[in-house]
């Protein structure tokens, strides 16, 4: 899996970038593979560019996005039902869906997830633009359309049939984008997420060290030059390092443009 | 151990002594060879340079020279022409020997725009 943070981008934010030790690097690097599963677990997707290939639906559904409105004539009020077969939705699981390479879409009815000896054949692939789109929503750098909510459109209802639907596709954020080089698409916030966690999990990893704490001295209470000595503040140090909590909330806070609420809703 | 500060459109030039477990340094002897690679671990790298064997922009590492035990990296601006970012570097070493790269040292490598 490719990682979202160097370990050097990490070295170089903890003030090691001179003087590492081996064990300290090895925190580092664990650290950061600790720090990146957190935060794919918490957008729910990986957020690095990939070639995917899935099955949809995961599940059976109704047909519950049918629309209704009401109208009346001149005794009655009643409801009409506007087809939403025009329009209908799949929620694919990574995002954002990049057209750089072209995703394609196959139906098969009785497909079974691609488990099926000839499942998924060529002649079952649909074609984009006709029997359905994806919503691009903007360009990156490149010119290359971006469907930020990863959301797939079909002219027709989409089959309900779990496994019925097989999408290859790209999706995720390159390497410019995370580090905020991108001028159209800036994934920047997920990169600073996973600086921070990862930070605060290697002042931690020293913080349970009995010897010390660790390379990083954390707030000072006192200091005193003659027969030098100071005291660290313990308090302050738990702040940095922020107990148990799985992601803090700030990091949290900072991620929260970038889940894929469809896919939760969808799935 | 140290930050390697690099800056676009300007060379670069470093000295890596390579030393064993007791401190003591190792002086490469004629089969043995000096790699550096700059990059994104797990990434495609943007530079991978051996000693022996200059760039196409004429980057080179140098063995032996200024002085026995002391390696030249002279990096030139065409191969530091990547994206401004922090890189780890990647410092191995041929061991003729036993016929097998070691792993000399990882180095945090910062390039600017100049």
């Amino acid at each position: 899996m490719v990682r979202i943070a160097d370990p050097s981008e990490i070295i170089l934010e903890i003030g090691l970038s001179s003087a590492i030790t081996e064990e300290q690097r090895a925190v580092v690097e664990t650290s950061l593979t600790k720090a990146e599963g957190a935060i794919r677990r918490h957008l729910g997707y990986d957020p690095v560019q990939a070639a995917r290939t899935e099955y949809y639906p995961n599940m059976d559904v109704d047909a519950a996005n049918q629309a209704f409105q009401w109208d009346a004539n001149d005794s009655t009020a009643f409801q009409a039902r506007i087809s939403s077969a025009i329009f209908d939705e799949l929620q694919l699981r990574h995002i954002p869906l990049r057209a750089s390479t072209a995703p394609r879409v196959f139906i098969d009815t009785d497909g079974r997830f691609g488990s099926k000896s000839g499942a998924f054949a060529a002649g079952t692939e649909r074609t984009i633009g006709d029997d359905w789109w994806p919503q691009y929503d903007g360009n990156d750098d490149a010119s290359s359309a971006i469907c930020r909510d990863g959301i797939l459109r079909s002219h027709g209802l989409w089959p309900t049939t779990p496994g019925s639907v097989k999408v290859i596709y790209t999706a995720g954020y390159t390497s410019d984008e995370l580090h905020g080089k991108d001028a159209l698409v800036d994934a920047s916030p997920i990169f600073d997420a996973v600086v921070d966690e990862t930070v605060r999990r290697v002042i931690k990893a020293f913080n349970r060290r009995k010897s010390s704490a660790g390379f990083m001295a954390g707030p000072l209470t006192s200091e005193k030059l003659g027969d030098y000595s100071y005291t660290l503040s313990g308090a302050g140090t738990a702040i940095l390092s922020g107990g148990e909590y799985d992601l803090m909330p700030e990091t949290q806070e900072k991620l929260a443009a970038f889940i894929n609420m469809g896919w939760m809703i969808a799935s | 151990m140290a930050l390697i500060k690099a800056y676009q459109s300007r060379n670069l030039t470093k000295d890596i002594t390579v030393q064993d477990g007791s401190s003591s340094t190792i002086t490469l002897g004629d089969d043995d060879k000096l790699r550096i690679i700059i990059g994104v671990i797990g990434q495609t790298a943007k530079l991978t340079l051996v000693s022996g064997t200059a760039s196409a922009a004429g980057s080179t590492i140098t063995k032996n020279s200024p002085s026995s035990g002391v390696n030249r990296l002279n990096l030139k601006p065409e191969d530091l022409a990547f994206d401004p970012g922090t890189y780890t570097m990647l410092v191995d070493m041929f061991d003729n020997a036993d016929s097998e790269w070691k792993t000399v040292d990882r180095q945090v490598f910062h390039l600017s725009e100049t």
